[in-house]
């Protein structure tokens, strides 16, 4: 796992992204839940997407000279990343001084520049691995395998945190549903795609398919959940802590060992024959 | 437009021996992993008789750099004759340039935790005198050209196994390695 | 029994110096380029010390290198402009040179191992070494009478002039056991020795004026890089370069015309060649009838004994393409050919060689600029051998040293007796990995009583041995180099203090003496003490002064020397043969049991049980077992592949990548597959080197075979590496 520290960052930073747009549209929405919990979210969501920039910084040589990368945003998607989670992370704390009752239309506002705010985050993350000298992310996939990633675990961790604050539980089962049908499907695509072309294109593809990794994150992030889901529909069963718990930390696993595959079976461009 | 240089790779006066390699080496007495001028071998298949050709090539100086574009930092500049400098002091080591690279020609130094890169000897050229790989070549199979009024017949683009060029506008011109007659004992 | 040395190589040296004095006619003193480099222009800083340096490997160009030093440490090193033969550029070796003299794996002082090949080290202090070694040599003088128990196995690792110091260290502690002769060269030397009196060549940069340039079994492109350069500008004035050679090497990829002879075969080409200049008459009669002896009866033998036919059969070529090859050389003038020693290393090898000189020679090229056969010179060689000069000390008795034939040096190191050999010196070898029959070196050296080496990084000779003493590279010590190539004298300068303990051999050689004759006066001849610089200058005579035109040898701080009148071997068509003539007919090679004519020795074959023949020519980025265990080198290689056709590699089931054991009743290696169209059918390739960290070494499955020709000018046989048959298998 060459790149743990950026598999750890990439996953994290999308899941607390997508945590607080959801957490954002509930709020919006008008969901009932507690100003206290709204609060707490927004700490978790903060805190979480610290640790994953601490995580980062594993991966440069000099972390310590890392508060430069603001200073390319003119064409280095990786510094537009920075400057975007830099200003995600005031936005969260202003948006923290917001839990009060007469602030609700503050909040929304405040809310809504930095859900925009962290959906670019996302994006410039992804946009980071179009690179034509990776021939299989220069593509639109990475960019929206990490939304995926963001509506797949943001919602998923918003639910378990309710669930653990006590809060009526949130039918998380249609939505998750949805955006694991749309991932499975678009992976598979994906997949296929790469496999049927040729060159270092298809050599990704065939990568991806002999690594146990691949697996991983088939039964992991897509298929186990749905069977859940799919379960709990069909036996009548109510979402419950433990059960939300389960299903959030097993598509967190699988987004995982998912970005450990991405990061692990792409082929680059280089002089052939050496 | 500006000057842009480059090298003139001679591959057909190239014999693979890795002097220029190892002249840039000893020249900035660099960490044993980094080869800043790599001697490719270029695949048998790829040309109509079985011969041993070479590409040696460092860094391709491009008219649209990657490494450049992608440096979250703005390590990379670009100077008014084209070569593509790293500023080591500016480099915080984070690997985007070595992701971005189609040549896979920034290298990580361990020692240093920086990206290593050849500036073709940016020093020596404003001194008016030749990079060690130029200098220390046996066969003057490398020369530094101006890629904007070079125009010698035969000269190519790329050679086989090179990238695509329009990728990033490589500043690097081939002569074609020649096929000579064989009398062969296989069929 | 004594075997007393009848030649050696003071004697065929000191020929060469007495031909050179010959030929150095009437020079200027002031007729070469003084360069005159500044320091700090040549270094563009102005803290730096540029100092002169020699390489002294086993190589054709041996480089005229300049050291950069800041602070005692050198910073790099560069190529001398002042040699217009090596035109300020080093070669990949030559340019990892700080990796050598900085290499952490450098031996750092005197060790002693328990228990030889236990690799249980122990460090020692010098003067622990040198008592021990000094009690053994009079342990040994002592229960024999004599030191011929002692042998000495010295040769190429390093060429510098002050290295002969080791044998003057021999020859200073009375008459010892010599390894002699000479591996790599002398079945060809003999050749030319016959046919011309003795091998002289051409000027290289004379290359440039080939018309038509054959590459016979020659790989200058790995081998001579420089050389290399003189023959690209040659193709591009016009010259046709054909490359003769069982491979596809490197410098076959640049040839104009390849052929792929069957290996051992050569001179069926050359006599087939000459068979169709005879029919055609495109031999030079007069030049013939001026300068050669025999060509009458050697024409006779070719019109009754060669057709084209069997040439063609034997060596794989067309007919046509022989006919063709021989018009072209014999019409095109100059035209010259390059012997590579690769060629000779074959049963058959002296007398292909033969045959190749004679082809030189029936058309005339012989002595002329862009002509004639070249092999190697020793033209510059006329020292004093100063160093190596010493007397036995007195009271010693006995006729002679002892040779050992060091083609065969284990089997008769095991065999000496009355008395036998007990101890052994190793200094510039090491034949544990270099020498055939690895399992009968390693059974020798199991034998001694005590085993020193004298070396820089832990090979496998020195991991034999019993004790290790460290010395010092090029840089690090004065000496003095020239080539057997190119006709420049270089000088080469203290560039940096000795690293960690290591010390020059000369340093060794007194340090030795004063302990031996602390211990027992008298006993070592050898001077306890003396200036390295001094000891240099000692090497210098007259002759050299004439030959390069120098006043001094301290003119040459100032630049390199090119020799006067070099370069065009056997101008005027004066030979050093018995009869002055070119001898196609030769009497002296009948003395050492050849036929006196240049014929046809059939090839050695290959056998239904190893259908394969395994050739391990050099590699390009070492000399034999140095530099490749440099980290500069391994970044750039790291493993041997066994080069092997595709078809053949299809008929095993071997694809590229595959590990593969290469075998015969000797031994074997296992090793990586490398399939590619560059070697033929029915020969397999793979370039010896030591990898400090893999067991590898062809000569596992290589057998002494002798050659046919090396008694005459170098005392002893050479060897036959390259008639090496093999099968293989996937592992």
């Amino acid at each position: 796992m060459g790149e743990l520290p950026l598999v750890l960052f990439t996953v994290l930073s999308q899941m607390a992204a997508g945590a607080f747009i959801t957490l954002y549209i509930l709020d919006v929405k008008g969901k009932q839940f507690s100003l206290e919990t709204g609060k707490l979210s927004t700490i978790v969501i903060f805190i979480t997407t610290v640790v994953s920039i601490l995580l980062s910084s594993f991966h440069l040589g000099h972390p310590l000279g890392a508060t430069k990368m603001f200073t390319n945003i003119g064409s280095s998607w990786l510094s537009r990343e920075a400057v975007l989670f830099a200003v995600f992370l005031i936005l969260l704390v202003g948006y923290y001084t917001q839990w009060k009752p007469d602030k609700a239309s503050t909040r929304t506002q405040l809310g809504g520049v930095t859900a925009i705010v962290a959906f670019l985050a996302i994006t410039a993350s992804g946009m980071i691995y179009v690179l034509p000298a990776r021939p299989a992310w220069n593509n639109f996939a990475p960019v929206l395998f990490f939304w995926l990633t963001a509506a797949l675990s943001g919602p998923l961790f918003i639910g378990t945190l309710f669930a653990i604050k006590g809060e009526k539980i949130l039918n998380l089962l249609l939505p998750t549903a949805i955006v694991i049908g749309i991932g499975l499907t678009s992976f598979l695509i994906y997949t296929s795609l790469l496999v049927s072309s040729t060159g270092l294109v298809q050599a990704t593809g065939i990568n991806m398919l002999n690594s146990s990794l691949f697996w991983g994150k088939l039964l992991l992030n897509w298929l186990v959940p749905l069977i859940i889901i799919l379960a709990s529909v069909l036996w009548k069963k109510k979402l419950d802590t433990k059960l939300v718990t389960v299903v959030f930390l097993m598509v967190l696993v699988g987004e995982i060992i998912g970005r450990a595959l991405f990061y692990g079976s792409i082929e680059a461009l280089k002089i052939i024959g050496s | 437009m500006g000057k842009q240089l480059g090298f003139l790779v001679d591959s057909e006066r190239c014999i693979g021996c890795h002097s220029c390699e190892m002249a840039c080496k000893n020249y900035y007495q660099l960490h044993p992993s980094l080869r800043r001028r790599k001697v490719h071998p270029i695949q048998e298949n790829d040309y109509s008789m079985p011969e041993r050709n070479y590409m040696s090539l460092a860094c391709n100086h491009c008219v649209e750099p990657e490494c450049m574009r992608v440096c979250p930092v703005g390590a990379y500049s670009k100077r008014d004759d084209g070569i593509v400098m790293h500023d080591p002091s500016r480099c915080i080591g984070c690997k985007m340039c070595i992701m971005a690279c189609p040549y896979q020609v920034p290298q990580f130094d361990p020692e240093v935790k920086k990206v290593d890169k050849c500036k073709m000897c940016a020093q020596l050229i404003d001194k008016g005198e030749k990079p060690a790989c130029v200098a220390g070549c046996p066969m003057e199979a490398i020369q530094i050209i101006d890629i904007t009024s070079f125009n010698k017949y035969g000269a190519v683009k790329l050679l086989p196994g090179f990238p695509n060029p329009s990728i990033t506008k490589p500043s690097v011109r081939f002569i074609k390695p020649t096929i000579g007659k064989q009398i062969r004992r296989d069929k | 029994m004594d075997k007393k040395i009848s030649f050696n190589r003071r004697t065929f040296l000191k020929g060469a110096a007495a031909a050179s004095a010959g030929l150095a006619i009437g020079s200027s003193t002031s007729s070469f380029n003084l360069t005159g480099l500044k320091p700090a222009d040549a270094a563009g800083d102005n803290k730096a010390q540029v100092f002169r340096n020699a390489c002294p490997r086993n190589c054709y160009d041996t480089c005229a290198i300049l050291s950069h030093v800041e602070d005692g440490v050198i910073k790099r090193v560069s190529g001398d402009p002042g040699s217009t033969y090596t035109r300020g550029i080093l070669c990949a070796k030559g340019f990892s040179y700080t990796r050598r003299v900085y290499s952490p794996d450098r031996i750092k002082y005197p060790m002693r191992q328990k228990g030889r090949g236990s690799g249980n080290w122990q460090r020692i202090s010098w003067n622990e070494a040198y008592t021990e070694i000094a009690e053994n040599i009079l342990k040994i003088k002592k229960e024999y009478g004599s030191t011929l128990p002692i042998c000495l196995d010295k040769y190429s690792g390093n060429f510098d002039i002050m290295h002969y110091g080791i044998e003057g260290m021999m020859s200073s502690l009375g008459y010892t056991s010599r390894a002699t002769g000479t591996p790599c060269w002398p079945a060809g030397i003999d050749a030319q020795t016959f046919d011309m009196g003795t091998i002289i060549s051409n000027d290289p940069e004379d290359l440039v004026n080939s018309k038509y340039l054959i590459l016979w079994g020659v790989n200058p492109a790995w081998t001579s890089v420089h050389s290399m350069y003189f023959v690209k500008e040659a193709q591009e004035k016009g010259c046709k370069v054909v490359v003769i050679d069982p491979v596809l090497t490197q410098t076959a990829s640049k040839a104009d015309l390849y052929l792929q002879i069957k290996p051992s075969t050569d001179g069926a080409l050359a006599l087939g060649m000459a068979r169709y200049i005879l029919d055609n008459e495109l031999y030079d009669g007069n030049w013939l009838h001026n300068n050669a002896k025999g060509y009458e009866e050697f024409f006779g033998y070719v019109k009754n004994n060669i057709t084209l036919e069997w040439a063609a059969d034997k060596t794989g070529l067309p007919k046509a393409v022989i006919e063709q090859l021989a018009r072209e050389y014999a019409t095109t003038k100059p035209a010259n050919i390059w012997i590579g020693y690769g060629m000779q290393r074959h049963t058959n090898g002296g007398t292909n060689v033969r045959a190749i000189d004679a082809l030189a020679a029936i058309t005339g090229n012989i002595g002329k600029s862009g002509g004639g056969a070249q092999y190697a010179h020793l033209q510059t060689w006329g020292f004093n051998y100063h160093a190596m000069m010493q007397n036995p000390p007195e009271g010693t008795e006995g006729g002679g040293d002892r040779a050992i034939n060091m083609n065969n040096f284990a089997a008769e190191v095991l065999a000496a007796e009355d008395p036998p050999i007990k101890m052994l010196w190793l200094a510039c070898r090491n034949p544990m990995a270099q020498d055939p029959e690895t399992s009968v070196m390693r059974k020798a050296f199991e034998a001694m009583d005590f085993v020193v080496t004298v070396d820089q990084f832990m090979n496998a000779t020195v991991e034999m041995s019993d004790i290790v003493l460290p010395t010092t590279t090029l840089f690090e010590a004065p000496g003095v180099n020239v080539s057997y190539w190119h006709w420049w004298l270089y000088l080469n300068e203290q560039a940096i203090k000795p690293m960690h303990e290591a010390k020059n051999d000369i340093t060794i050689a007194m340090e030795l003496s004063a302990k031996l004759n602390e211990l027992k006066p008298g006993s070592c001849t050898f001077p306890t003490s003396g200036d390295l610089e001094e000891w240099v200058g000692k090497e210098f005579n007259d002759g050299i002064y004439q030959m390069f035109g120098i006043n001094h040898w301290t003119d040459l701080k100032k630049g390199p020397a090119k020799a006067k009148n070099s370069q065009v071997a056997w101008k005027g068509g004066k030979f050093q043969t018995p009869s002055d003539k070119y001898e196609f007919y030769s009497e002296e090679a009948e003395k050492f049991g050849h036929h006196p004519l240049p014929i046809y020795v059939e090839e050695l074959k290959t056998t239904d049980k190893y259908p394969l023949r395994c050739i391990s020519p050099h590699w390009k980025l070492n000399i034999h077992s140095q530099f490749q265990n440099l980290d500069w080198m391994e970044s750039i290689n790291n493993e041997p592949r066994l080069e092997i056709h595709p078809s053949v590699a299809k008929e095993y089931g071997i694809k590229d990548g595959d590990s593969v054991k290469m075998f015969n009743d000797l031994g074997y290696i296992i090793l990586p597959a490398k399939i590619t169209g560059t070697v033929p059918i029915d020969t397999v390739v793979t370039y010896e080197a030591w990898y400090k960290s893999k067991d590898f070494n062809v000569n596992y499955t290589v057998k002494a075979i002798p050659a046919d020709m090396g008694k005459k000018a170098t005392g002893m046989p050479g060897i036959a590496f390259h008639d090496n048959f093999v099968n293989i298998e996937k592992v």
